[in-house]
Formats: structure tokens, C-alpha cells, sequence
């Protein structure tokens, strides 16, 4: 795919045969636009060289480990671990941004291991759960003081685990939520990604922990309490889009996703209302993917399709057809859509 | 980046790390300062993919006479409670269990804390005790060779030296098989 400096050059040379813009002014247009940064091949191999360097450290080591006394195997992850903070530190002074930002990442994997190595090294018996949740504040931590949405990712990651090793708690979404407040801050999409995701799961976790559960119709309320809660986060997130808030669109997406996951939820369970459930869900589909081609949203869009196809699939299993005759209306689906697409494109070329 | 930020990833790395070696430091001193007592293991399965090479330790014994075994698994009113032990000769053994430790020490010590699980027949019960230790983890060769030596016939005594603390927490303190011991210490392996 051509850069955007790629995209430019060829538009301006087109307005300037058309005399939209003068010929003049085209290296002064152009060099306003920065050239897209490239790996030179020695950078490259330098690169190559210190990944071999790491992963021959890291053989050497997992060959001895058995031979290394307790004390030494735990130095060594303590000095693997601030090896990375510090690297990050350095990196963050000299203005490197993203090279601080991933070896904080990889700094906050590497505590949550020593956790977890550590009870191994001394046979300290500890519970996974306090374990988890204890390698995720550590995480949390690092993401804060550095400014990291790496270490915020591998935060959430972290306490999700801990969420769901028994017993189930709810620390996941609050903690989705406070990442949504730092992906607003941190002009972050990547943790906007993590944060959007967390907040479903999160959801999910506490509905287990907090609300009391009564059997199948009990699951499909949840289901159906979470579908609506997630649908109205993700009309605040279009609202938010709609004023150029940082991340606001991913939340967006994600959110309709889980609102169309959950919905799908509410009646997988149980017999009841499943024809008033399957044609709802079938009309929130498609107008979710109205509402995905309006506001130009692929994630949407995409939420719309996929919740398209698991109703179709489930209303044709609710009616007992077999495999071959689900291939088959499938099939005849894409067609009609194909032909409908070929006959637009022919009125809209005339 | 600021200034400042630098400074606060070194503070906070620095200030995780201290936190590690002073979870491990109190561990240690924990298990130097407890109560030592030796329990009798039954079954092995010294590796494990995902967790290295470890001894699986279950505190199985035959129940002691007189003792409240009247189901099998787990009564619900056993969990979180004390667990009494007394010396048998070479071994500690389940001299009985109570809600509280003060009622749990009249039966015998020294106590902590843990679940009795009643196992085998009503004719022939068996006591499992949970005190929240489930394995010994070792080096490969020495994995495998305390594998070789409990799989040999005939009656082996397999034993765990458990400390028990003030707090009635039990921690490893080692294993003992045929009178071999292979203790915890910082520069083993």
C-alpha cells in the first residue's frame, strides 16, 4: 500500500496538470510532508544481531538454570527486571519513546514471572489468584509512572487472570475503566484497544461475582443486562467520537461488540422467548450495520456482519436444518448479495 | 517524556524489587523460626510441562483410632480449621482437628492450620491433610532421583519437614526419603 507521501505526489501531480494548483509550488507542498521512516539495512541487522544476542543469553541460562543455586536463579530475574525498568528509564530520558514504552511492557511480563518463579525457586505456597493480582498492580504501577500502554495492557491482561481464578472478583472492570480515563489522556489507541476489550470482560467477571446466580433465566438476564449497559457505553463512545475524542471510536467498536455478544448470550441458554430473542437479534444486526456504514466505522460494521451471520446460523440450527442446506442458503445469500452489488455498481457507473 | 519520569520508573522498579526480596526474606525467616515437624507423603509425579520438575507431596495417613470419620471428602464445617498433630514414633501424625487453635492444641501439638479430607473405606479410613502445601519443586536429575528411589520396592518412609509458624501457616522446610534429606536452603538447588 502507497504511503501517504506516495498518495500526495501522484494527487498533486494531477491538480497541476489541471491547473488546479501551480507547478511552482510542488517541491515546496512536498517537503512538507516528511518522508516515512525506513529501516536501513544496517540497522536492520543490528537489530537481528541483538535479538540472537537476547535469545542466546536466554538459552544459556534455561540450559544452567537447574545448576544454579536458589539465590543466583532469583538474582538473575531480579536483575532481568530491573535490567528492563532501567533500559526503559534510559531510553525514556533520551526521548525514545516507544522503546521505553515496550520495555516496560516487557519489564512488567518479566515481574509477573519472577512472582511466579519465586514460589517455584523457594517453594513458597501462594494462591494464583493473589499471585496474579499482585503481578497486575505491579503493572499497573510501571504504566503509570512511565506513561506505558504496554505495561497498562499486560495490567489488565494480569488482572483479568486474576479475576477469574477462583474465587471470581471484579477488579477487571474497574481497572477497564481507569485504562479507558488513560487512553483518553495518553492519546493511546492500542490501550484503547486493551481497555475497550477489558471493560466487556470485566463486566462479565463482576456480573459473576456480585449478581446471584439463578440458573438459566439468571444467566440470560445477566446476558441481557450486560447487552444493554455495553450498548449505551458505545452510543457515549459514538457521542465521544463524534467530538474527536482520542480513542473514543475503538471504544466504540469494541463496545458494539460486546453489546451484540452478549445479546447473543441472553438466549443461547433457554427456550423461552427464543422467536421474539432470534428476530431481534436478526434486526439489531442489520442495523447495527446500517449504523457502521453511516459513521464509517469498520469495527462496527464488522460487529453488524458477524452478529448477521451467528443469527442466520442460530435460526436456521432453531429449525433443525442440516449442514447442507445451511451451505445452501448461505450460498444463495452471497449470491442475491452479489448480484445486488454488480447491479448498483452498473447504476452508479451509468 | 519529562524530566522526572526517568527518576519515578527507577523509583518504582527499585521499590517492586525491594518488595520480592522482603516477601522472600520473611518466608526464610518464617521458616527458620517455626516449629519443625515431619508428615508422611504417599504417591509421586515428579515433572510437570508447564511447572518444572517437582514432587507432588500428599499428607495421607491412616486415620487415628477414635477419630471423627463417619463420610467420606470434605464435611463442610472442617474448612479453615486447625489441624492437631503429635509425634508417632518417627513422624508427626493427625492426633485431631477443631474450629479454633486453642481447642485444636488440647488434642495435641504442635497445631496449624489446614482441612482433614476422609479417604479409603469406613473399615480402613484415611485422613488426607490440606495445609496449603502440595509440592517440592527440584533440579531434573534430582526430580528424577528421588523418583528412583521411592519406586523401588518394598516400604519406603517418604517424609516432608514442614515448619510450622506462629502464624499456624505450614511452609516446606524439605524432604527426607530413606533418611536422605534434601532441605530448602539459598544456595541449593
Amino acid at each position: 500500500m502507497a504511503g501517504y507521501r506516495e498518495r500526495l505526489t501522484a494527487d498533486l501531480d494531477l491538480w497541476i496538470a489541471a491547473g488546479l494548483a501551480p507547478a511552482g509550488n510542488r517541491e515546496a507542498m512536498l517537503a512538507m510532508v516528511a518522508h516515512p521512516r525506513r529501516t536501513d539495512a544496517a540497522t536492520a541487522l543490528v537489530l537481528i544481531g541483538a535479538l540472537l544476542v537476547g535469545a542466546a543469553i536466554i538459552a544459556l541460562v534455561a540450559a544452567n538454570w537447574d545448576g544454579l543455586p536458589r539465590l543466583a536463579r532469583f538474582g538473575l530475574l531480579i536483575a532481568a527486571f530491573l535490567g528492563a525498568s532501567g533500559g526503559a528509564a534510559l531510553a525514556g530520558s533520551r526521548g525514545r519513546l516507544n522503546a521505553a514504552n515496550a520495555l516496560l511492557a516487557v519489564a512488567a511480563a518479566l515481574y509477573a514471572a519472577t512472582i511466579g518463579l519465586t514460589g517455584q525457586i523457594f517453594d513458597i505456597a501462594g494462591d494464583p489468584k493473589t499471585a496474579a493480582m499482585g503481578a497486575g498492580l505491579a503493572a499497573g504501577l510501571l504504566s503509570l509512572v512511565g506513561r506505558s500502554s504496554g505495561a497498562a495492557i499486560a495490567a489488565l491482561v494480569l488482572i483479568g487472570f486474576g479475576d477469574f481464578a477462583a474465587p471470581t472478583s471484579g477488579w477487571l472492570l474497574l481497572a477497564g475503566l481507569t485504562a479507558v480515563v488513560a487512553a483518553r489522556c495518553w492519546r493511546s489507541i492500542p490501550l484503547a484497544h486493551g481497555a475497550g476489550i477489558a471493560v466487556i470482560v470485566g463486566l462479565a467477571a463482576a456480573q459473576m461475582t456480585f449478581v446471584p446466580d439463578h440458573g438459566t433465566h439468571g444467566l440470560q438476564e445477566r446476558a441481557l443486562v450486560a447487552s444493554a449497559l455495553l450498548a449505551m457505553a458505545a452510543l457515549g463512545g459514538r457521542w465521544l467520537r463524534g467530538r474527536e475524542e482520542p480513542g473514543a471510536g475503538v471504544l466504540y467498536g469494541w463496545w458494539v461488540w460486546g453489546a451484540l455478544w452478549a445479546f447473543a448470550a441472553a438466549g443461547l441458554s433457554g427456550e423461552d422467548l427464543r422467536l421474539v430473542h432470534r428476530s431481534l437479534w436478526l434486526l439489531i444486526a442489520g442495523g447495527v450495520i446500517a449504523l457502521g456504514r453511516h459513521d464509517r466505522h469498520a469495527l462496527v460494521t464488522a460487529a453488524g456482519v458477524a452478529a448477521l451471520i451467528g443469527a442466520v446460523a442460530a435460526v436456521m440450527f432453531d429449525l433443525g436444518l442440516d449442514l447442507v442446506y445451511a451451505a445452501a442458503v448461505f450460498g444463495l445469500a452471497a449470491l442475491a448479495a452479489l448480484i445486488a452489488g454488480w447491479i448498483l455498481r452498473r447504476r452508479s457507473a451509468a | 517524556m519529562t524530566r522526572m519520569r526517568p527518576w519515578l520508573i527507577i523509583g518504582a522498579a527499585l521499590l517492586l524489587a525491594a518488595a520480592l526480596i522482603l516477601l522472600v526474606l520473611r518466608e526464610y525467616q518464617a521458616r527458620q523460626a517455626g516449629t519443625e515437624v515431619a508428615l508422611r507423603v504417599q504417591q509421586v509425579d515428579p515433572r510437570s510441562l508447564l511447572s518444572g520438575h517437582y514432587v507432588q507431596l500428599n499428607f495421607i495417613d491412616a486415620a487415628p483410632a477414635g477419630f471423627d470419620c463417619d463420610g467420606i471428602g470434605l464435611k463442610p464445617d472442617q474448612t479453615r480449621s486447625w489441624i492437631a498433630l503429635r509425634w508417632n514414633g518417627d513422624h508427626h501424625v493427625l492426633a485431631g482437628w477443631a474450629k479454633t487453635s486453642a481447642a485444636a492444641a488440647k488434642l495435641g501439638t504442635p497445631v496449624l492450620r489446614g482441612d482433614v479430607l476422609c479417604l479409603g473405606s469406613t473399615e480402613a479410613p484415611q485422613v488426607e491433610m490440606k495445609i496449603g502445601i502440595d509440592r517440592f519443586h527440584a533440579a531434573q536429575k534430582e526430580a528424577e532421583a528421588l523418583e528412583a528411589l521411592m519406586r523401588r520396592p518394598g516400604d519406603h518412609a517418604v517424609l516432608a519437614l514442614v515448619s510450622v509458624g506462629q502464624d499456624g501457616r505450614a511452609r516446606l522446610a524439605g524432604l527426607k526419603v530413606d533418611g536422605r534429606e534434601t532441605r530448602l536452603d539459598w544456595f541449593g538447588r
